[in-house]
């Protein structure tokens, strides 16, 4: 659950472009189809006062969700067992959402899985701690020290 | 009360046309593309998200631009448009100590674990208008150049990664400010329910998140000046992104749905005790959609002023300002609602002022009678 839970984290945030090539280098080895198509719909945010006491609504974010059931077809013609791949998305992103369920459903495909976290889910991770470290250091750049001088009235 | 009319499609259909006319002006200009808006007037867009209580860059975008700029118009558009959207349920609090911080500042400490980072804020800057030359002028006295090129942050980078501590917990260790009490009770949700008083915490911190900017600041600034002072200090603003997480049913863990940007603001005010309590600080709390520190700052300032008064707070406080009153500053904290209200005035009102004309006439009509009367009556 955990692992499902970070992969699922990185597709969600990957970059579409970088699902849809992963997919057409794929396109031939599985087949799908909706449990769920992809659908626009809200969350309603929640947030703490004072971030840890009474939960209250701050209102509602745009998702995009998806489901889809997938099988691997095999060289002998028999096809895998089938999985059932899910995404959230965050704004409108039907084919984001699309591809991240795929992803969700390949990732539950044994022989795919260490496969693909190799090739997609680590690449996707470390491309997103790069731009976090790089917003970090420009936000570091803004770092201040202000001191206190004396009044005059302390002299 | 205004009556149903009939007719002017015609007129109201070129009006429209007349209105999509103005809204693109002149044609020799580039139009302007939604993307231009999001990425360029951001806070316009950030506004529109968080009054009209819904976080999408692009649908805010399309709503400025919609609006020909007017916020108030785009947050009435984008609250409309989300009616006509499925709730697919809602997310699991956000939690903003795991931010990763684009700006934190404390006016309480100097020295905070974690550092002050400035991030990007109009604080401290000249206010002068830039661009080449804004209108024409007698060159030869000439402006300086303002050139903000400094390199003492570069100096400071390597501790921070964008995660910071709570500025309110070292307070709250030393026992010197009470901590926020947690029950995990469901919030209520004005966004389906109609607001009723009196209103518990969430429901107050949920109308005043969707709650007119311009409002909240001007409250917020009354209790400054006095009418129901606080005595406020930012204890921490922070601005920057917060991972969201939603437990769908079928899966049953939480899963991560995006990043959101908000901006934060406890503050920390005075408190002299009594009551059986011991002298304590008390604090208010501010949560806004996107880079909003106005916003933040003045929804944290009227949410401390709203405990006052409410008996769970224990605070006892009289309420001796506008800010402090629940009702008036609930009921009008909308603007939806109250452009809505105040716009109206527009609307064909012809019948009750034609009741009111005739009411008019006829008491006048009455007086001078009256008057005649007791003139004929003085002779």
């Amino acid at each position: 659950m955990l692992q499902r839970k970070r992969r699922m984290a990185a597709l969600a945030l990957a970059d579409e472009a970088a699902l849809e090539e992963a997919a057409t280098r794929l396109a031939a080895s599985f087949s799908y189809t909706f449990l769920r198509r992809p659908e626009a719909g809200l969350l309603m945010v929640e947030g703490r006062a004072g971030n840890s006491g009474q939960r209250f609504n701050l209102g509602e974010m745009l998702v995009t969700r998806c489901v889809v059931r997938l099988q691997q077809k095999r060289q002998n013609g028999q096809d895998s067992a089938a999985t059932e791949g899910y995404s959230f998305i965050q704004g409108n992103r039907p084919r984001h959402a699309e591809l991240a369920a795929v992803f969700d459903a390949l990732l539950q495909q044994e022989d795919q899985a260490e496969d693909l976290e190799r090739s997609l889910i680590e690449p996707l991770a470390a491309k997103r701690s790069e731009a976090l470290q790089k917003g970090a250091e420009k936000t570091a750049t803004t770092r201040v020290d202000f001191f206190t001088l004396v009044r005059g009235e302390d002299a | 009360m205004y009556v149903a009319v009939k007719g002017g499609e015609k007129a109201i259909r070129n009006a429209h046309a007349l209105l999509a006319e103005k809204r693109r002006g002149d044609t020799s200009v580039p139009e302007i593309a939604i993307e231009q808006i999001r990425e360029q007037l951001s806070l316009a867009v950030d506004r529109v998200m968080g009054e009209g209580s819904l976080y999408d860059r692009d649908l805010a975008a399309l709503a400025v631009k919609q609006a020909r700029g007017d916020l108030v118009e785009a947050i009435f558009l984008l609250r409309a448009y989300r009616t006509t959207l499925p709730r697919f349920g809602s997310t699991l609090p956000v939690d903003t100590a795991s931010m990763h911080v684009r700006r934190r500042i404390s006016a309480t400490y100097k020295d905070v674990p974690g550092g002050q980072v400035l991030g990007p804020t109009f604080d401290y800057t000249h206010r002068l208008l830039e661009g080449s030359a804004p209108v024409c002028r007698d060159t030869s006295s000439g402006i300086a150049e303002n050139s903000p090129s400094s390199s003492e942050g570069k100096l400071e980078r390597s501790q921070f990664n964008g995660r910071c501590p709570k500025v309110l917990s070292f307070l709250e260790q030393e026992g010197l400010l009470p901590r926020e009490e947690n029950t995990d009770a469901s919030p209520g949700d004005l966004s389906r329910e109609p607001l009723e008083l009196p209103a518990s915490r969430d429901v107050r911190l949920q109308n005043l998140a969707r709650a007119d900017e311009g409002l909240l600041l001007s409250l917020a600034y009354s209790t400054q000046r006095g009418l129901g002072s606080t005595h406020p200090f930012a204890g921490e603003i922070r601005m920057g992104e917060v991972e969201v997480y939603c437990i769908p049913e079928e899966l049953g863990f939480p899963v991560l749905v995006g990043e959101i940007t908000l901006t934060e603001c406890e503050s920390v005010n005075q408190f002299s005790g009594g009551k059986g309590r011991p002298a304590s600080f008390t604090r208010g709390y501010g949560l806004a959609f996107g880079e909003s520190e106005r916003k933040a700052i003045s929804m944290a300032l009227v949410d401390r002023a709203l405990l006052g008064a409410d008996p769970e707070s224990g605070l006892d406080e009289e309420v001796r300002g506008p800010a402090q009153n629940a009702e008036f500053v609930l009921y009008h904290s909308d603007n939806v609602e109250a452009s809505g209200f105040v716009q109206h005035l527009k609307l064909p009102h012809y019948v009750d002022f034609q009741a009111e004309l005739a009411m008019i006439r006829s008491l006048r009509a009455a007086s001078n009678v009256s008057e005649q009367d007791s003139d004929n009556n003085g002779k």
